[in-house]
């Protein structure tokens, strides 16, 4: 169910060892409407991480979410809005009721070891939610290749790949 | 025609036809992945918009995207719907929607009646079992280019207010390589070389009726009980592999009676031996947004030749009532160099 791209193919082949990873986040939700808990950030890990898919806890069509990766920085939110507008969690993750309870990334994500996920939430206007838990799941990339090109993957690496 | 095309007749280079489901496939299609492949580094990319389409008349509310930093691939979208006072989300099916590539200028609507597809066409509804669903083809949206999404009601019976928060998901492609600008080529898996953008998704949306005489106005369209009509798609302008199809008849029309008393038939106007030989339910036909594939793909794509049209013979088998405002769209992959 999950999407493997010759992108993600490329990372893979730079380790010996792909370990399963879940790391759930609780978002902090207290039941108030539109209220914006601190964002919450991915357990930081010793090793390189692929994430795959998203699920929630919760079941709420007017919760928001905002994310972007920290250390490298992108936004994987369109923000160049004067008001962006967050994207509705559930085009993102998956609902723990529903059919698909985790909902997979069409581009798995790479983070270097360290590094973190930042997620903004934003609770619903009309039927706010309590608590609320995230969960990503992912591949740890263990016992990197290293060579000439570097060790494991890196975000420079693609330029120079064949 | 070109030598592309030729081939296409016995390979149609759309990966294992990747469906419309989210997960249906761990690969994207050829020509995704190798306009991906000019990219070393590649972030997933959401871009939502809301909007509160008219529900008075049909005029329709128009929002642009913003430009974008980066190229994109789009590859599917969702949606959530905020309704007034219907929780139950019934009118879905009845309202449209047309995305325009501002820089091209190319649809993705065929203009025929319509002109628009239930936005549930494009797009996976919030917490029904298939949250997101993939367009056809993955559209490239170069850096600095903008959509505009045109939005209408598709009838003109009284409907809720919606506001619809509405996402494309896609990939940010980043290549900050000196000098490096978006390829204009790529080359498929069997060795053809075609121009990025030409391959389009494309939608087609046909009434499932008439619009009487009585209604003569956008979104008026019904069938009566018991009676039996034909509506064609327009000639193509270019060849069209049509992947799956969706329909409101089940979500979005008002019809009181079971919809397998909904019959069609689908015909291929230049090789009438094409498809389905007699009256089959709908509901076997196309998928709605209440199923895992919202977008019920065909056995294989079809595809329907420059200049051919498709036309859909569509019967009411209800003793008792008509359809009301409901639609069927086919949806497919516009091939065209342009």
């Amino acid at each position: 169910m999950f999407f493997f791209t010759k992108y993600i193919y490329q990372i893979l082949d730079r380790y010996r060892t792909h370990l399963e990873l879940i790391d759930t986040i609780p978002i902090g939700f207290t039941g108030v409407a539109s209220e914006r808990p601190a964002a919450v950030f991915t357990n930081e890990q010793s090793e390189d991480l692929l994430y795959f898919a998203a699920g929630v806890s919760f079941s709420n069509a007017g919760a928001f979410v905002r994310i972007r990766s920290i250390s490298p920085q992108y936004e994987w939110m369109a923000d160049d809005s004067a008001i962006p507008q967050d994207t509705p969690i559930n085009a993102i993750a998956g609902v723990f009721s529903q059919a698909l309870p985790i909902l997979p990334l069409v581009q798995p994500f790479f983070v270097k070891k360290q590094g973190r996920l930042q997620m903004q939430f934003t609770n619903s206007a009309a039927a706010p939610t309590t608590g609320g838990l995230w969960t990503w799941r992912a591949l740890r990339l263990t016992n990197p290749i290293i060579d000439a090109r570097g060790s494991g993957w890196d975000y420079s690496l693609g330029f120079n790949y064949s | 025609m070109n030598s592309n095309e030729t081939t296409r007749l016995h390979r149609i280079e759309t990966g294992d036809w990747v469906g419309s489901a989210w997960r249906s496939s761990p690969k994207w299609t050829p020509y995704a992945q190798a306009i991906a492949d000019h990219y070393p580094i590649q972030v997933p990319w959401y871009s939502t918009h809301t909007v509160t389409p008219n529900n008075v008349n049909s005029i329709p509310t128009v929002v642009v995207t913003r430009p974008n930093l980066y190229d994109v691939l789009i590859v599917g979208a969702s949606a959530a719907v905020i309704s007034v006072g219907d929780p139950t989300f019934s009118q879905i099916g009845l309202f449209g929607l047309q995305v325009t590539h501002k820089q091209t200028g190319i649809p993705w609507v065929a203009p025929n009646t319509i002109g628009f597809s239930p936005f549930a066409a494009f797009a996976g509804i919030n917490l029904n079992p298939t949250p997101i669903i993939k367009l056809p083809e993955a559209f490239f949206l170069p850096a600095r280019t903008q959509l505009k999404m045109e939005w209408v009601k598709l009838t003109d019976a009284a409907t809720s207010a919606y506001t619809i928060i509405f996402t494309f998901v896609g990939v940010q492609l980043v290549n900050h390589a000196s000098g490096f600008q978006a390829p204009e080529w790529i080359t498929m898996p069997n060795g053809n070389t075609i121009l990025v953008g030409s391959r389009l998704p494309w939608f087609g949306t046909i009434p499932f009726g008439t619009r009487n005489a009585a209604g003569r106005v956008f979104g008026a369209y019904s069938l009566n009980q018991g009676q039996q009509v034909v509506q064609f798609l327009p000639p193509s302008d270019c060849s069209v592999e049509i992947h799956d199809a969706y329909t409101n008849v089940e979500t979005g029309s008002t019809f009181g009676d079971s919809p397998i008393l909904l019959t069609m038939k689908i015909t291929d106007m230049r090789a009438v031996s094409d498809w389905t030989p007699g009256l089959t339910p709908v509901t076997a036909v196309f998928g709605n947004e209440t199923q895992v594939f919202p977008d019920l793909s065909f056995t294989k794509p079809h595809l329907l030749k420059v200049g051919h049209r498709t036309a859909i013979t569509m019967q009411n088998n209800s003793t008792a009532v008509q359809a009301l405002s409901g639609t069927v769209t086919l949806r497919g992959v516009r091939l065209c160099e342009y």
